[in-house]
């Protein structure tokens, strides 16, 4: 009998729940920092487009337009970092994990993980929902289910500027 | 000496502060693995946000790193008479004798463990508690326990026959992301060299406190405040194991933290003194999130191996084993 996966959607709406019923100010804080902006986000394939209406962070369908940015990163890549397997800036120099748009819409993305990362610290729920979502099926490599890394001409240009760390 | 976990009582104005760690440090000396299993608690164990945080953490000069960390509400784990009993970890102090007993079941991880340690140097009550941060800390350690029982790490069995245990608790009232700090090393060498402990609770700018560095074995000393000095050369910058990994994420700033690559001790008072020169071999981060306020320690476990010489009470010392090294920030 197999098992059919939850919804990145589903997963984002939980998360949110459970910040705002963990923490509201920290809910109140990512509301303030998403702003008006719209992000597409992909799990895997699964995309949605995250946005704030009237106050709370609400999924749209994947297809949405316009957006300020996009991120995203697959299943296996996102519990790697959760076991200490993967440092997160190599996640992103592998491609594993990524974010584009402006400075400001990257910034705002990653700011906005933060603050979950940060309350799942004090948040039975969010530990939980963690839990959930690494018993839903075996993590696999993150490699295989990572994209193939969309940052070359990027490293490339930071290594000709000398900007890439050792 | 063997106590109950110290619960916080009904009415304890202070219980949101609670900790309590129970914890096992294993030497194999035939093969060089280093390791720690630890339970601890964070906060009032009534209270739905307190949690348990289970910890296994293996280093093998051969297959690097394997570790094992599991977070649940402290509620939901089993708290025996001195015991916190979690799915993969558990850890029992106060067992006759004042032995311990540890158990991991982490394949997936690399670590199966079924651990009993019997006390070789009985248990030692440390003068206290100290201030801490906010509030204060306990502290009583078994600094030689004699290991028996079974430890695979990556299905390589580790020979608990040449193996040295060491057992020690904290408990105590503070917050993670207080004001806080502690440097700790255990040093231990194949009987019958003595056990070496050093400590020193300090600020989060390890700028204060007092340290002092025990030797506990056939011959016991301790030596206490200035008399005590470490010194430490160069610098460790291999890549950590940085756990659990949701902290380590938010902390993408603390990824390279300066650690040394070799710490020096001394200790001098009368005729006495003594030295330990530990190398560290790896190094890994330990990430504890406060569950009641917003705050974080960042504990680092240095492995590796130390000499030691010296003279005590009379006897010249000359041995060398493996060591772990703590700091704390």
């Amino acid at each position: 009998m197999s098992i059919e996966p939850i919804r990145l959607s589903s997963w984002i709406t939980a998360i949110m729940t459970h910040l705002e019923t963990s923490e509201p100010s920290a809910h109140a804080r990512l509301v303030a920092v998403v702003g008006a902006r719209r992000a597409r986000i992909t799990l895997d394939g699964d995309t949605v487009v995250v946005s704030v209406v009237r106050g709370r962070l609400t999924v749209l369908p994947g297809d949405t337009e316009p957006v300020d940015g996009e991120g995203g990163s697959s299943r296996a890549a996102v519990l790697a970092l959760l076991d200490g397997r993967l440092e997160t800036s190599i996640a992103l120099r592998e491609g594993l994990v990524y974010a584009r748009g402006s400075v400001e819409s990257v910034g705002r993305i990653f700011h906005a993980i933060e603050i979950v990362l940060d309350v799942s610290a004090r948040s039975p729920a969010l530990r939980s929902l963690a839990a959930q979502y690494r018993a839903v099926a075996p993590p696999g490599s993150p490699v295989s289910g990572g994209r193939s890394s969309p940052v070359g001409p990027e490293l490339e240009l930071l290594d000709r500027l000398g900007l890439l760390g050792s | 000496m063997s106590a109950p976990l110290r619960l916080p009582r009904a009415g304890d104005a202070t219980a949101a502060a609670y900790k309590e760690w129970l914890h096992l440090n294993v030497f194999g000396h035939g093969d060089g693995s280093v390791g720690l299993i630890n339970t601890s608690l964070h906060g009032d164990p009534r209270d739905p946000r307190a949690v348990a945080l289970g910890t296994a953490l293996f280093h093998h000069p051969a297959t690097g790193w394997h570790w094992q960390v599991e977070v649940q509400p402290a509620g939901a784990v089993s708290l025996g008479w001195a015991s916190v009993s979690m799915q993969t970890i558990a850890l029992a102090a106060g067992l006759p004798g004042g032995g311990v007993a540890a158990s991991v079941d982490a394949s997936a991880s690399g670590i199966q463990a079924r651990l009993v340690g019997s006390e070789v140097v009985r248990q030692l009550g440390v003068p206290g508690p100290m201030s801490f941060g906010s509030g204060w800390i306990g502290w009583s350690v078994a600094p030689r326990l004699r290991l028996s029982g079974r430890l695979e790490l990556a299905g390589q069995a580790v020979d608990l026959r040449r193996a040295s245990g060491y057992h020690d608790r904290n408990w105590g009232r503070w917050h993670w992301g207080d004001d806080a700090g502690w440097e700790w090393g255990a040093f231990l060498a194949p009987e019958p060299a003595p056990a070496v402990v050093f400590t020193r609770a300090t600020d989060r700018g390890h700028r204060r406190g007092v340290r002092t560095l025990g030797v506990h074995g056939a011959i016991r000393k301790m030596f206490r405040g200035g008399c005590v000095t470490v010194s430490s050369e160069g610098s460790f910058d291999e890549p950590l194991v940085r756990i659990p990994g949701a902290m380590a994420s938010l902390h993408s700033g603390r990824s390279r933290p300066a650690l040394p690559r070799r710490v020096l001790i001394t200790a001098e008072e009368g005729h006495h003194h003594l030295r330990i020169d530990f190398t560290v071999r790896a190094a890994a981060q330990i990430i504890a999130g406060d569950p009641v306020v917003r705050g974080y320690g960042f504990l680092h476990e240095l492995v590796g191996g130390f000499s030691c010489e010296g003279t005590v009470a009379g006897e010249d010392l000359a041995f060398g084993g493996l060591g772990v090294y703590e700091h704390v920030d």
